[in-house]
């Protein structure tokens, strides 16, 4: 069974995620902020991560670069909200897979990571 | 609802991360106008509206959506720009009209409805108050968006440099080699079709060499999100991957559709190149040709960078300098497409040389310092946020679990019968008689863990008040505008922590009892100034912990209750029992907790709509507690609420009525004995009495009053229990008492009446139910 790592400040949107992937037999672990992604990814090896790259702290794309560091074959899906174009370019020189925008539904979300996998 | 059924289970969620969001922006907007300073809130008010908007677009919220997409708009401009005055009240409003419709959508979807259309004119309002700012503030907004423009232009201008490195290194067999061209589209609705295709692009980077596309600027060119849509996107580069490899790569592109991949012969290589170069076609014989053409209109490229870089002197961020882009002629922009071959000079191969060797130093150079400012600028705002996260740590935004209330209740079900069955085991009557010390010691030890074990359940439902204030504030702020009253409204003690049960029901008889405090109490500002009190009135709410109990009261300076007018209110009703100058004041204004109360003569938009002080009084008794009110003509009233902590479990003595059970609980028992017939009085209204050195106290058949059959009728057959309340004592009739139990308390279900004189029932050890009696109901009657 394929391992997601969810990472995103709102439970709101971890669980809607989490609810699209479950139905299609995939275990879903959850991160609530840049920090905690990376360890969990150190920890569990995710096969794909969702990353909210709009989160405060650590953000997002920091947490891209250091898990690429740590894997370089890490594959990162960006989720965040239109108006982000420069993020979204700078995310994927960071070494992100792809990026969805929210709303999306979830053939679209499984369509990325399908793709990925 | 959501059409997506799978976001049905989400509803709950997203109500409840939508509730605790708005309140925390109710505070923080109200904090920061009465400090008159937005700035600490900014970023996290900003945040706020960007996760309501998010999780409001997935729920297909339109109106919150659209409601929280221009307010995080606002916020995010008010973050960025400098020398701004917000107009704090104006925003204050703005902010919480946005909030009432948000919480009133809520409300309609908590109750299974809709949420509100889209609050179009509320909307505009707010857009129309960011526009004037930036219109104000136009230059400034203009030199953002320019700084932004200009540093993605440069880091975008060096993106094709690291191709070029690669270029020097592969060193292939000609025919492993090829050239490929690749053509598709993305599907509809995949949005951002030009940041896709970059991402295509990079991810393709370390296959290929060369790479040419079309449109050739695509992430800065928003044209280039619409010209893919219509036209699809186009890749040519040269790649000695198996092709194998190529095509599973872009198969594994997501949302690509009409994907084809074509390997070129030389001959279609060439033209190829033509047609992405904008040049015109020469013929090449081998595929080194080809390379050293293409290497040759990119040394182009090169040449170019490195003649700007050396002329313009680098962007000083602190000082200022203008940035090399400024002077660059836009015409000749970086990109491979617009390289006019006349423009370029012949280059011979040594030069290509030199530049080539040096490429990698300068470009590097000047990209590493180009990234140092972003990272500084980025290590800045991380910063920020770092210390706001802290910040944020301490006050509203804190770590919770969310669990749902059917597990505490469970919870504290079984650990409340967990104190009853410790209690059982200790007080068994087999051991009545049995001295045992080690059994005694491991008791105690039992009873200590078992009391921080209820302790601490008891405080998992135990929340701070903070919130039911918060909307108390809120409240005084809208009254105060509307009745044109200038009040003090202070709060003392909001952490103090209750029962959530208590937080969901203290709400309503605190707001009623605040508006009387507001449209009654309080005189207008000359009235005060007349009679020599300061203009402005003065409301308390506190809350505190003492003894076993909380109580919260509310104090105001105003002008105190008028006992006469009560009275005179009272008898006209028919109400009184005694003569006025017998009444104590505690008495009098208790009538005010009569239904049908209110000696306010007009209905206000805000008191007096038949949701009296009775209610008020009802609501806090469900509570378990009791409310009091005292007064001073002239200087003021203070209305006091008193709920206990700990409810759910009573010592309670256990009387047996024919087969039932009932429970009185302990502390209202004074003494109980046996009488004798001849004790027994009747008066003249048929009640019976007994004396009991010297007073005469009422009996109230148990068995009577709550109809029950039983055999023992005779008072000196059964016992009487002395059973007092507020200072008013009955004598219960009961066939016989059957010992001292703690039970925990239950409440009746709400289909069940509510019964006068019946507070609850208690599940016994041995599985019997019993209903608990209520003194306070029992001695009135």
């Amino acid at each position: 069974m394929k391992r997601i790592m969810v990472v995103d400040d709102a439970e709101f949107m971890r669980t809607s995620i989490k609810i699209m992937l479950e139905s299609e037999q995939f275990d879903v672990l959850e991160a609530e902020d840049g920090n905690e992604a990376v360890e969990k990814y150190k920890e569990a090896r995710p096969d794909v991560v969702t990353m909210d790259i709009t989160m405060p702290g650590k953000t997002g794309l920091e947490a891209i670069k250091e898990i690429r560091e740590f894997d370089p074959n890490a594959k990162i899906i960006v989720v965040t909200a239109m108006g982000t174009e420069f993020m979204i370019r700078d995310a994927i020189q960071l070494g992100a897979s792809n990026f969805i925008i929210k709303p999306f539904d979830e053939e679209q979300l499984l369509e990325v990571i399908k793709k990925l996998l | 609802m959501p059409d997506n059924p799978k976001l049905e289970p989400m509803l709950e969620m997203y109500v409840y991360e939508t509730i605790q969001l708005i309140d925390r922006l109710e505070q923080l907007i109200m904090d920061s106008e009465v400090s008159g300073d937005l700035s600490e809130g900014m970023e996290e008010i900003f945040r706020i509206m960007h996760t309501i908007k998010g999780n409001s677009m997935m729920m297909m919220f339109e109106g919150i959506a659209g409601l929280s997409h221009i307010t995080e708009d606002l916020f995010d401009y008010l973050r960025k720009a400098e020398n701004v005055e917000p107009d704090y009240e104006r925003i204050t409003d703005l902010v919480l009209d946005g909030i009432d419709h948000i919480k009133i959508s809520v409300q309609q979807l908590e109750a299974g409805g809709e949420p509100l259309g889209k609050p179009e004119s509320l909307i505009q309002e707010i857009k129309e108050y960011l526009d004037s700012l930036t219109f104000m503030n136009s230059d400034q907004a203009k030199t953002i968006q320019k700084e932004k423009d200009q540093i993605e232009q440069k880091s975008q201008k060096y993106y094709i440099a690291p191709d070029k490195g690669d270029e020097k290194t592969t060193h292939k067999e000609p025919d492993e080699d090829r050239g490929y061209e690749v053509v598709f589209r993305f599907s509809a609705g995949s949005e951002m079709e030009n940041i896709r295709a970059f991402s295509v692009v990079h991810g393709f980077k370390e296959k290929a060499t060369d790479i040419l596309h079309i449109p050739s600027e695509i992430v800065e060119d928003e044209g280039a999100m619409e010209y893919i849509q219509i036209n699809g996107f186009q890749i040519l580069f040269r790649s000695t991957e198996k092709e194998e490899t190529i095509h599973e790569y872009f198969n594994s592109v997501a949302f690509a559709e009409n994907m084809k991949v074509k390997k070129l012969s030389f001959d279609e290589y060439n033209e190829a190149i033509a047609r992405y170069l904008g040049t015109d076609v020469e013929a090449f014989d081998t595929v080194e040709e080809i390379g050293e053409s293409v290497i040759d209109s990119t040394t182009e490229v090169q040449g170019f960078i490195e003649s700007t870089t050396e002329e313009q002197p680098f962007i000083d961020s602190t000082t200022g300098e203008q940035p090399i882009v400024e002077t660059a002629d836009p015409e000749t922009e970086l990109t491979a497409t617009s390289i006019e071959s006349d423009v370029v000079e012949s280059v011979t191969q040594e030069e290509t040389e030199i530049v080539l060797n040096d490429m990698p130093e300068i470009v590097p150079e000047i990209n590493d310092e180009l990234i140092a400012l972003e990272e500084k600028a980025k290590k800045d705002k991380a910063q920020r946020e770092q210390t706001k996260a802290a910040a944020d740590k301490s006050s509203g935004a804190q770590n919770y679990i969310s669990v749902g209330i059917p597990k505490v209740d469970k919870l504290m079900d079984l650990v409340g019968e967990l104190v009853v069955s410790e209690s059982m085991v200790t007080r068994n009557p087999d051991l009545t008689d049995v001295q045992l010390e080690n059994f005694d010691k491991a008791v105690r030890q039992h009873r200590i863990i078992i009391n921080e074990l209820q302790d601490i359940v008891m405080s998992i439902r135990m929340m701070p008040l903070s919130m039911t204030f918060q909307k108390m504030n809120r409240l005084v702020r809208d009254m105060k505008k509307k009745v044109g009253k200038d009040i003090d409204f202070e709060l003392r003690g909001k952490e103090t922590e209750v029962d959530k049960n208590v937080i969901e029901q203290i709400g309503d008889p605190l707001m009623h009892i605040i508006r009387n405090s507001i449209d009654h109490g309080i005189e207008s500002n000359d009235v005060r100034e007349l009679s020599g009190k300061k203009s402005r009135g003065k409301i308390i709410l506190e809350a505190k912990h003492s003894g076993g109990d909380v109580w919260i009261t509310v104090k105001d300076n105003g002008k105190g209750i008028n006992t006469e007018h009560i009275l005179n209110k009272a008898e006209s009703k028919g109400l009184l029992m005694k003569q006025k100058e017998e009444y104590t004041d505690r008495e009098v204004y208790n009538f005010l907790f009569h239904s049908g109360f209110s000696t306010k003569e007009q209905v206000t938009e805000f008191s007096g709509r038949g949701v009296g002080l009775d209610v008020v009084a009802r609501n806090v008794e469900a509570l378990g507690g009791t409310i009091i009110i005292d007064s001073e003509l002239g200087k003021g009233s203070e209305f006091a609420i008193r709920i206990p902590l700990t409810l759910a479990i009573i010592d309670g003595m256990m009387m047996s009525v024919n087969k039932s059970i009932f429970v009185l609980p302990i502390t209202a028992i004074k003494e109980s004995f046996s009488a004798k017939e001849h004790d027994v009085i009747v008066d003249p209204e048929g009640h019976e009495m007994c004396m009991i050195r010297g007073e005469c106290y009422p009996i109230l058949r148990l068995h009577d009053r709550f109809g029950i059959k039983t055999e023992c009728k005779t008072i000196n057959d059964g016992i009487l229990i002395m059973t007092e309340y507020d200072g008013n004592v009955a004598l219960l009739f009961a066939d016989a008492i059957l010992g001292e139990q703690q039970v925990v308390v239950k409440n009746l279900s709400s289909f069940l009446q509510k019964v006068e004189g019946i507070s609850g029932c208690a599940l016994l050890g041995d599985g019997r139910i019993s209903l608990i009696l209520d003194p306070a109901g029992l001695v009135n009657m």
